[in-house]
């Protein structure tokens, strides 16, 4: 659940139309055998076939872990000025309302909220993240009755609570400040990566061409953060790097570029406890794996886009 | 001479009227060329009167149009990107490039964007012609706006040379008419701009689309 991208610039999540800008959660244990609610796959049959001709974005793929291999399905849509978001798996389904202030120049504010439902159990969570001039904030607080990773692939927050929330604040032109508390999972790929805890953790951040990041962290014990980030030529790409040292070591780093007129997104999170994590999105496929301690994980995914969502 | 009474305060609309719509022509003429100006001055802001710096960059025959902000400071890195169809609001902080159709935007206040743009300014503000003024830059002609419904301002002010037809000050006034921003271009010149160098934003932003 630690906010990733802490350099002040480009700290949004990535993802295929993913819910919430942070990778969630992170699963106590080995969850119970799954009790399939009745009626629930005719539902996503139709769901399936039906639904998809009304989104603005629809994302299909496959998921595969060691206790479970489903089908996933997202799709989005706008509403009187709501955009209505759809989730389902073979055995979870979510539904969410989102919708966002407008500030032109000045800033933007979403905010939103999810139901899901899945085996013996639902979970609901509210988010607000944006910013406004000087000031950015990202909140979000959950509540589950069994752990996320039932309700939605890749999510690793525990059973009961979690949320985080994130304020960053610019000193100046050049400079910013963000500070972060955090309880649930780490947030570094598909699979949790430790146990879910509280996590704090401040950062400043520079810009003298490209931008410097230092931080101080806590989570289980402290650690220190170290990050550069800067673009890499004249089209605009981006390379970071990101390291945190301590009872915490990861190291990520992260490439944003093109290919023709597309967008290229690649991640690589090297972590220990041994942890590996590679994310790559291009033309609308996105494809993510972990493997860890726990396993391994794999995502594949591509997603449409229709109406004006399409460029 | 009934008639004529009646007749003359027409004859003479019809006459500003025209000449609002020549000066516009004139500057639309004059600015078709790709362009970029600085435009800088004093803005009220909910915190007070801040100073702006932005760049604008122009290439009126793609419709084409980039401010870059510089000041003030909890704006700089921040951008907007004008095409014929849509916005793009680049937010440095959230490093988010939210994309709009022109008719859901958000461009209050930013009546100076399409400074280039004289037929998209035309239909959000009605000009008339109050007279000549000398400035800086010579004789010019001054325009007063009355702003349509949602433009965030409520009357506007608009100088233009009458040897280099192109804006060169606007005023932005509330219904009050107190000063909502005071700006001048500076640093025009004509320049070989790039439709990609206009587009381009930072790899690793969110887009958003509306």
């Amino acid at each position: 659940m630690l906010p990733r991208g802490l350099t002040g610039v480009g700290a949004v999540r990535k993802g295929v139309g993913m819910w919430l800008p942070a990778k969630s959660p992170s699963p106590t244990g080995t969850r119970s055998a799954p009790m399939r609610p009745r009626g629930l796959k005719g539902a996503l049959i139709l769901l399936f076939l039906g639904l998809p001709a009304l989104a603005q974005t629809l994302t299909l793929g496959g998921y595969v872990d060691k206790s479970q291999l489903t089908p996933t399905l997202e799709l989005s849509h706008p509403f009187s000025g709501f955009t209505f978001e759809l989730r389902a798996t073979r055995e979870a389904l979510g539904l969410g309302l989102q919708r966002a202030l407008e500030l032109g120049p000045i800033g933007r504010l979403a905010y939103g909220g999810l139901v899901a439902l899945g085996p013996g159990g639902a979970g609901g969570r509210v988010f607000l993240q944006g910013g406004v001039g000087p000031v950015a904030l990202e909140a979000a607080l959950a509540y589950a009755a069994l752990p996320w990773k039932a309700l939605w692939v890749g999510e690793n927050d525990p059973k009961g609570l979690s949320g985080r929330l994130k304020g960053r604040f610019r000193l100046s032109s050049r400079e910013v400040l963000a500070l972060s508390l955090a309880y649930g999972d780490a947030g570094l790929g598909l699979l949790p990566w430790g146990r879910p805890t509280w996590g704090l953790e401040g950062v400043y951040a520079f810009r003298e061409g490209p931008t410097y990041t230092v931080g101080l962290g806590h989570r289980g014990g402290p650690y220190g953060l170290f990050g550069l980030k800067g673009e890499l030529d004249e089209e605009g790409s981006v390379g970071e790097v990101l390291l945190r040292a301590g009872a915490r070591t990861a190291l990520e780093a992260r490439l944003y570029t093109s290919i023709g007129e597309d967008a290229l997104r690649l991640r690589l999170a090297l972590a220990y406890p041994l942890y590996l994590a590679l994310e790559g999105e291009w033309r609308g496929l996105g494809l993510e794996g972990a493997c860890g301690q726990e396993g391994y994980a794999l995502w594949l995914r591509y997603r449409w886009a229709f109406g004006s969502e399409g460029r | 001479m009934r008639k004529t009474g009646v007749l003359l305060p027409l004859f003479l609309g019809v006459v500003l009227a025209q000449s609002v719509s020549g000066i516009l022509g004139r500057v639309e003429e004059n600015l078709s060329t790709p362009w970029q100006a600085v435009i800088q001055g004093k803005i009220q802001t909910p915190s007070g009167e801040e100073a702006l710096l932005a760049r604008v960059y122009a290439l009126p025959k793609e419709n084409l149009f980039r401010v870059e902000f510089e000041k003030p400071a909890s704006l700089e890195g921040n951008f907007v990107v004008i095409t014929e169809k849509e916005v793009w609001n680049y937010l440095f902080l959230t490093n988010q490039l939210v994309i709009s159709p022109k008719e859901k935007a958000q461009i209050q206040g930013l009546g100076f964007t399409p400074l280039g743009d004289v037929k998209d300014l035309a239909e959000r503000v009605s000009f008339r012609l109050v007279g000549e003024v000398r400035l800086e830059e010579g004789p010019a002609w001054k325009l007063l706006g009355q702003a349509k419904e949602g433009q965030g301002f409520a009357q506007m002010e608009l100088y233009v040379p009458k040897a280099d037809p192109r804006p060169v000050r606007f005023v932005f006034l509330d219904e009050e008419r107190k000063v909502l921003a005071h700006l001048r271009v500076t640093s025009f010149k004509r320049a070989p701009l790039k439709p990609q160098a206009l587009l381009r934003y930072p790899k690793d932003a969110q887009v958003v689309r509306r």
